[in-house]
């Protein structure tokens, strides 16, 4: 599938929608804590500005988002957001064990087929991992892992 | 004196502490998120326990450990593991690709050795100098370090620098969220008060080369690590590696001076050093335009200069008592514990404390090299065996553990997977992500430098003229000219030699 | 319906009788957290690293010590009172003035400075005025004596914005009637090359940094009720004319509703290893304070009339 897109017109426009972020959500606060991020706003509204008329004199053209499969990243990145979001709630180890065997299963489709068999081989080996890291988080570097339900 | 002390350390509990400490450093500087400060920190109590000198020993071999294993991450997987191997990862990540891993890490791994012992060597030999050259920096020269080195981006950018420009902007607003350094109050906390904590540059660090390398991996449907090739593996045994290391003096040379500099400014450390080596390699280089695609020399600036920085970084500390970088800190609060104050006692009064822990430094640099290259291949293997679906997840897991660790909060992770998300719609546009970490790790010192030049300067008529009015702000102010005019000077001066040249060919004929 | 009351009767007479029973004899039975808002190396985490291993003999538990840096301590305090259990087993270090500044000139610091049952505060480090060795000030006169010559002219440098710091050398420019300008700076560490190189001309810091760097700087007032014993000649500022007394009070908090008996038995530890601590830090600058109770909670109302003036100042300047 051609992809291919003017970059510069389009990392302007981002470029700009940010700056508005930013700039409107400026507060009426002392001028010391305000002053340097004023100037930054305004020079990063000036560069995207300019890469947007850039955009219309000497384009830069290239293909976006043709790398692999695209639902690929999309499912992992929604999975790996879920994942973050559960760990508050189901505690860290519950949520990396179901979240990465939920990925594994997944991301393995494209290469091998999935069984029920292959999932049971895998996932002692999730758990071994996630126990290594845990044991060495919560008992060496003394880091309070957040817990669930469960523990 | 120094043979004495010598001898002392020749002592098998301290041989034992150094490779134990170098190697739980390996593993800490690996994990993206863990730092060396937080290792350090993780340390002190057991320190209290042990006599002063087994105890500075341990701290300084963690230390040493962990800016060098940083270089594994960056070159296996495209992560930097701590902020001192960014650049590393420029040319390590794309030396891996191509079947070259174990002579990267090879190359690493001799690199930070070097580094680390010509760091001992530059605070063994130039402390007092050096340390009265820290003191010169003070907030003009902060303000225009910073403006120095942000055009790094021109380099940093991969192809459009208006766009690089573009993300280091981005950049430095993303630092100035949470709480201003000075006026001290919030800015774009959009509400949430767990925003005043801001976005530590570590977490947005991870954010922007982890997680779009991992949507790379998914998308793609294997890693992007290539068998290592016959040739290759022949290229990376220690003889070969540190023959190609010892082949490029000027580079070394150059790099140590530069991670030596960058040390001894007070709150710069590995972080920019890396970045600035990595630059002037390629600036020196006869191809620069190779530079992105797996260059020796490239790798071997970075990871000598960041590893000088270590005991390089002791030297406003040991002297003036003033840390180089923000692990020294922590290293200061043990000598103080120890009733150790900084300054001219503890080179008379306790001179085989203070020349121990130098020298243990210099042990650990050594040591770096079996533990590492045992250490490397390990991790190589492991890495490489791992199918793409497994590894996938488990990047994550270590990722979201290490940005949890960094500072205990949940909104870090968040901010980390949000931010690397938004990289990788990014680098779709060309957006790359190194110049958007600069503008997070410069903006911070810019604005201090700043907003202290000034406030300092209320007194006069116009406060802002005191950034212009100190000899060291004049030379810096004209690297700055001379780094950014370089491109171009660069191209005229091709185009000179190659009009004389073409004059001279056109008389031979 | 009987049996149901009888039952119910039955379950909040084991309950009353039992659990306060139960978490009484068995506390402390698994490992402390103990939170340091700040980052790892500073005042606060080299205390709460002295006391780890002594709290951990003292108590019988393990106590972890873990970092959580950000906002000047709010990103931590302000998690803390929104999600810590009242069961003894999350602590956290707590320091005066941040508790009462932060929450009073922040539109949302996220905490409140009532929202601690505090433990204990182990002790005080009184600010200090302190001038480079070579400087021409040699007494707090000389200084002052300049400061209302040159309005603006004197730079001091601290850590932090309405921090203990900065809100004390608001306090001596309103005693004394001058004006000086303050110069914030992030952490103590910056200030020692910034006072070394001659970029600033003094320093509004800790006593700490008087004792550590005593052959580099000079001290000219401290701002403690009576001299600090690691520095008998420096006089204080009350001696000098000024009534100037602050700095920073570090010390532990529980969350709101942990039972007395557990916050009691706490503070009864915290107390004995503060006086083991207490043998490193009196000859660093430190001044022992060992306020629990009743007493910790009045010095905190204490320290919000010390510093209400110059907070109003501030507070009516912004609007």
């Amino acid at each position: 599938m051609n992809r291919e897109i003017n970059t510069d017109i389009a990392g302007g426009v981002i470029g700009l929608t940010l700056t508005a972020i930013f700039f409107f959500s400026l507060e009426d606060i002392s001028r010391l804590s305000i002053m340097f991020p004023e100037a930054i706003i305004t020079i990063l509204g000036i560069i995207s500005a300019s890469l947007v008329i850039k955009g219309f004199v000497a384009p830069s053209r290239g293909q976006i988002f043709n790398v692999g499969s695209n639902t690929r990243w999309l499912v992992t990145a929604l999975l790996f957001f879920l994942w973050v979001f559960f760990i508050p709630v189901i505690g860290f180890f519950v949520s990396a064990v179901v979240f990465m065997t939920t990925i594994v299963g997944y991301l393995a489709q494209s290469r091998i087929k999935v069984t029920l068999r292959r999932f049971l081989t895998w996932l002692p080996v999730i758990v071994a991992e996630v126990t290594f890291f845990y044991l060495i988080f919560t008992k060496i570097l003394h880091v309070p892992l957040p817990r669930g339900f469960f523990f | 004196m120094l043979f004495e002390t010598f001898t002392l350390l020749l002592d098998p509990v301290i041989i034992l502490t150094v490779f134990i400490g170098v190697s739980a450093g390996l593993f800490v500087g690996a994990m993206p998120g863990l730092t060396a400060t937080m290792a350090l920190a993780v340390l002190l109590p057991f320190t209290f326990t042990l006599p002063p000198l087994h105890g500075l020993v341990a701290l300084g071999a963690v230390y040493m450990g962990a800016i060098y294993g940083g270089s594994f991450a960056a070159i296996l997987v495209n992560t930097p593991g701590t902020p001192s191997s960014i650049a590393t990862a420029f040319e390590g990540y794309p030396m891996a690709k191509q079947g070259r891993a174990l002579e990267a890490i090879g190359l690493a791994t001799v690199s930070s050795a070097v580094g680390g012992l010509a760091g001992v060597f530059f605070l063994l030999i130039l402390s007092p100098p050096l340390a009265r050259l820290s003191l010169r920096f003070g907030p003009a020269e902060y303000f225009w370090v910073a403006i120095l080195g942000l055009t790094l981006i021109a380099s940093l950018s991969e192809g459009s620098v208006i766009k690089g420009m573009m993300g280091g902007a981005l950049g430095i607003l993303i630092g100035t969220m949470g709480v201003a350094p000075i006026g001290g109050e919030t800015r774009f906390t959009f509400g949430l008060p767990v925003l005043q904590g801001g976005v530590a540059m570590i977490v947005a660090l991870i954010g922007l080369f982890v997680i779009p390398e991992l949507y790379t991996i998914a998308a793609k449907g294997k890693t992007a690590l290539t068998a290592v090739n016959v040739d290759s593996r022949a290229r990376s045994s220690l003889w070969q590696v540190t023959k190609k290391v010892f082949s490029m003096p000027g580079n070394l040379i150059r790099s140590c001076i530069i991670g030596e500099i960058i040390a001894i400014i007070p709150g710069a450390g590995g972080n920019i050093a890396n970045l600035v080596a990595y630059n002037e390699a390629k600036r020196a280089s006869k191809n620069p335009e190779k530079f992105g695609t797996g260059v020796e020399e490239g790798l071997v600036a970075t990871e000598s200069s960041n590893n000088v920085t270590v005991a390089g970084s002791m030297v406003p500390l040991l002297t003036l008592g003033i840390p180089g970088a923000p692990p020294d800190a922590v290293i200061l609060g043990v000598m103080l514990l120890h009733g150790l104050r900084p300054g001219i006692e503890l080179f008379t009064v306790n001179a085989h404390l203070t020349y121990g822990f130098i020298l243990s430094m210099g042990f650990a640099a050594i040591a770096m090299v079996p533990v590492g290259l045992l250490g490397g291949r390990l991790i190589y293997k492991v890495i490489f065996r791992t199918p793409y679906y497994f590894l996938v997840p488990t990047i994550a897991l270590a990722t979201i553990l290490g940005t949890y660790a960094l500072r205990n909060s949940h909104t870090d992770v968040i901010i980390m997977l949000l931010l690397g998300t938004l990289g990788y719609i990014f680098k779709q546009f060309d957006v790359a992500p190194a110049p958007i970490v600069l503008g997070l790790i410069l903006g911070s010192i810019a604005e201090m430098g700043y907003v202290q030049t000034v406030l300092g300067g209320q007194a006069y008529t116009y406060p802002f003229l005191r950034l212009f009015v100190n000899p060291l702000s004049h030379i810096l102010i004209g690297m700055i000219v001379f780094s950014a005019a370089w491109p171009y000077l660069s191209t005229l001066i091709r185009r000179l030699k190659n009009r004389s040249r073409n004059n001279m060919e056109g008389r031979n004929e | 319906m009987k049996l149901v009351k009888r039952h119910i009767f039955v379950a909040v007479l084991a309950i009353i009788m039992f659990v306060p029973g139960i978490t009484l004899a068995e506390f402390p039975d698994q490992p402390i957290t103990y939170t340091i808002p700040f980052n790892p190396g500073g005042e606060s985490d080299i205390t709460a690293r002295l006391q780890e291993p002594n709290l951990e003999k003292e108590l019988g538990v393990a106590v972890n010590v873990t970092h959580k840096p950000g906002g000047g301590g709010a990103v931590a305090w302000s998690e803390f009172q929104r999600t810590a259990k009242p069961d003894g087993y999350n602590l956290i270090g707590c320091n005066i003035p941040h508790i009462i500044g932060q929450p009073l000139l922040r539109k949302d610091a996220g905490y409140k400075t009532d929202g601690f049952k505090v433990i204990m505060w182990f002790h005080f480090t009184p600010n200090a005025l302190i001038v480079s060795k070579d400087s021409p000030f040699k007494t707090l006169d000389d200084f002052i004596a300049y400061a209302k010559k040159n309005p603006k002219a004197a730079t001091v440098g601290g850590s932090g914005t309405y921090s203990a710091n900065h809100l004390e050398a608001l306090r001596l420019q309103k005693a004394a009637g001058v004006e000086l300008t303050y110069i914030p700076h992030t952490g103590t560490g910056p200030l020692i090359p910034a006072l070394m190189g001659g970029h600033l001309q003094a320093l509004m810091s800790y006593s700490m940094v008087s004792v550590n760097y005593k052959d580099k700087f000079r001290t000219l007032a401290v701002a403690s009720e009576e001299r600090v014993p690691a520095m008998p000649d420096v006089p204080t500022f009350k001696e000098l004319g000024y009534d100037i007394v602050g700095g920073a009070f570090r010390g532990v908090a529980a969350p709101i509703g942990t039972p007395q008996a557990i916050v009691d038995k706490l503070a009864d530890a915290f107390t004995k290893v503060n006086k083991i601590t207490a043998l490193k830090q009196v000859d660093m600058g430190f001044v022992m304070t060992y306020a629990t109770g009743d007493k910790a909670q009045e010095l905190v109302e204490q320290m919000k009339v010390a510093y209400g003036d110059v907070l109003s100042d501030i507070k009516s300047k912004k609007k």
